[in-house]
């Protein structure tokens, strides 16, 4: 009998690595139950409880949430600047806490990192910023050049070898910060809120410029960002933190169609802290008018649909809100809809323009019930 | 009258402090630097942070430095016999000033170490750094302006220091202060030495400053 259970246990453990395994072997990125928890004095905050993230090779994955979310921690858990509790970190198909000192440090080197604070030494040029990962890695002095050459012209700041970080502004700071973190050829690379110091143009110009990057390179980037805009603009999936947890994650167009957790909702400003839609005033509720959010991407977004379903259902409907912008290249549209006309056809208008993958959210409570029951009954 | 013989043993006592406190000055900076680093590396929170060796190294510095000068001077004549052979003279005076100078150097140090912003230390981490790597291209390089700034303010406490070991006989001005002026009464020599450490610790300030700046208007 005890025999037989300890065989079992045996065997479970076996196989729980052989998927862990399988798994850092598959993803750039692998992380598994990652748990983490600060001591600070008699305090514990746990950081991260139970974290699990894969990442493919060659995706931008975002990583947002709330100010003290975990997302900072999470991140440092990939090159293991912070070493978890317990789970497991695979970076490129190798275990990295299975790893000795030296040979993390030769891992690292595989993964690039850039920060808020751009974090350069201001003791040193540019030229010399640049060269401090290929002094690190042993780069021969003529390769070593070139390569900073090449670097300083793909971020645009060939010129700028003898300046010092003091001398230059913060988007150029951060395009040095780049060069820097590229110059061993990364797997990966690690931003932790690289745009956050910055004002809207640069951050543009920065997202253009990892954008760019990702596109020549095919390196894998994560970036973890609080701003919903900033994963709009360059991730291919996100994951959203909240008090250590991973709440949701998904591909950028499913998680802003229909967000799953409440903070991913909120984070997309769909409701404010109470729950209630979109804040809009209670007379807008009144006489029983209907009201709902609809969010639609691609060629949804781009087509009359809403009131194309409108007329054909015999209904009429007016945007309280709207706006229509992109997630990378997908058009994207959200925005509120009163309707007005019988409760059935306005039911029936609302389904047509669900076949055409619009997420729909009655901000009614009865109506709400209404279509849960009907969703219910199918 | 005293022209003459003064004025010759006033340049070369002005050369024997030069020469002490150049000597003791390096010497405190090449013994105090790597008691700096280890003050910094150990030190709760830090990159080896190990409570011991931090407690045990932090408890010797502050025990040097909060003995007076005068006392250590004394203190540790053995120590001088043993390492210089005699326990008079300008070499024999270089030993108590390294002594009093190094630990207080080595705070300086650990200070400045502690002003380099954390986040280039992690940067070059996650570039794969090692811990000597660290030390020797982000930790020195960055915290340079403030360790030539430290190795000055060292270098004119020593000349004050070196003056006291005029006491035991060390030679120099401050040597010449007490055999003349305190115990002969000849205030004009007193003042004229006084007036050549004022003028030597001027320059050294003024050469030190200098230095400093050129290095921190390059970064920051
Ligand atoms: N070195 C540390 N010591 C103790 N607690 C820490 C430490 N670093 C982070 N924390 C705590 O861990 C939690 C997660 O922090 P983390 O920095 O990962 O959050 P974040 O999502 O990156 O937030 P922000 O958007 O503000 O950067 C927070 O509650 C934070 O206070
Ligand atoms: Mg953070």
């Amino acid at each position: 009998m005890v025999v037989h259970f300890s065989a079992l246990v045996g065997q479970m453990s076996l196989d729980i690595d052989y998927e862990q395994r399988s798994k850092g072997e598959m993803f750039v990125i692998s992380l598994q139950n990652v748990t983490l928890t600060y001591r600070t004095g008699h305090r514990l905050i746990p950081a991260l409880r139970d974290v699990s993230l894969e990442v493919h090779a060659g995706e931008v994955f975002g990583i947002i949430g709330y100010s003290g979310a975990g997302k900072s921690t999470l991140l440092r858990c990939i090159n293991l600047l912070e070493r978890p509790q317990s789970g497991q970190v695979w970076v490129d198909g190798v275990d990295l806490l299975s790893l000795r000192k030296r040979e993390l440090q030769k891992q690292r080197k595989k993964i690039g990192m850039i920060f808020q604070h751009f974090h350069l030494l201001n003791s040193a040029t540019v030229r010399d910023n640049i060269l401090f990962p290929l002094r690190l890695a042993k780069t021969p002095v003529a390769e070593a050049e070139r390569r900073v050459a090449e670097l300083l012209e793909l971020v645009g700041l060939t010129g700028y070898e003898r300046h010092y970080p003091s001398q230059l502004s913060g988007g150029q700071k951060q395009r040095v910060a780049i060069a820097r973190a590229l110059a061993n050829f990364p797997k990966v690379l690690l931003c932790d809120e690289a745009t956050s110091a910055l004002d809207p143009e640069t951050t543009q110009s920065i997202l253009d410029l990892l954008r760019e990057i990702h596109r020549q390179f095919g390196v894998t980037v994560v970036m973890v960002t609080h701003e919903i805009s900033v994963v709009q603009r360059v991730c291919h999936r996100v994951a959203v933190m909240d008090q250590g947890r991973m709440v949701e994650v998904g591909r950028v167009v499913d998680v802003f169609l229909r967000p799953q957790a409440e903070v991913t909702r909120r984070l997309l400003g769909w409701t404010n802290a109470e729950g209630v839609g979109a804040d809009l005033p209670e007379q807008v509720f009144r006489e029983g008018t209907l009201v709902c959010e609809l969010a639609m991407a691609g060629e949804a977004a781009q087509s009359p649909l809403l009131f194309q379903a409108a007329r054909e259902a015999g209904v009429t409907c007016s945007i309280l809100r709207g706006t229509v912008d992109a997630i990378q290249d997908t058009p994207f549209a959200r925005m509120v809809v009163a309707w007005y006309g019988d409760a059935k056809q306005v039911q029936a208008a609302v389904r047509r323009l669900e076949a055409h993958g619009a997420a729909v959210r009655w901000l009614n409570k009865a109506e709400r019930m209404l279509a849960a029951d009907e969703a219910g009954m199918k | 009258m005293f022209a003459g013989v003064i004025w010759s043993e006033i340049g070369q006592a002005t050369l024997e402090t030069l020469y002490m406190v150049g000597v003791s000055t390096l010497l405190a900076v090449i013994l105090g630097l790597p008691l700096g680093v280890v003050l910094y590396l150990c030190a709760p929170g830090s990159l080896l942070e190990n409570r011991w060796v931090y407690q045990a190294a932090s408890v010797v510095v502050n025990i040097v430095r909060s003995v007076p000068f005068i006392i250590l001077l004394i203190a540790i004549i053995p120590l001088t016999e043993w390492l210089v052979g005699t326990s008079i003279g300008v070499n024999a005076a270089i030993v108590p000033l390294v002594v009093g100078a190094a630990p207080f150097y080595a705070r300086i140090a650990e200070t400045s170490f502690r002003e380099v912003d954390p986040g280039v230390i992690e940067a070059a981490q996650a570039m794969g750094a090692s811990v000597w790597q660290v030390i020797f291209r982000v930790l020195l390089p960055e915290s340079r302006p403030g360790l030539i700034a430290g190795a000055t303010i060292t270098a004119v406490t020593l000349i004050s220091y070196s003056a006291m070991s005029g006491v035991i006989g060390g030679g120099g001005l401050g040597d010449l202060a007490v055999r003349y002026g305190y115990e002969r009464f000849e205030t004009n020599v007193m003042l004229i030495t006084t007036a050549v450490m004022v003028v030597l610790v001027q320059v050294l300030q003024w050469l030190g400053d200098r230095a400093a700046l050129y290095f921190a208007r390059r970064s920051r």
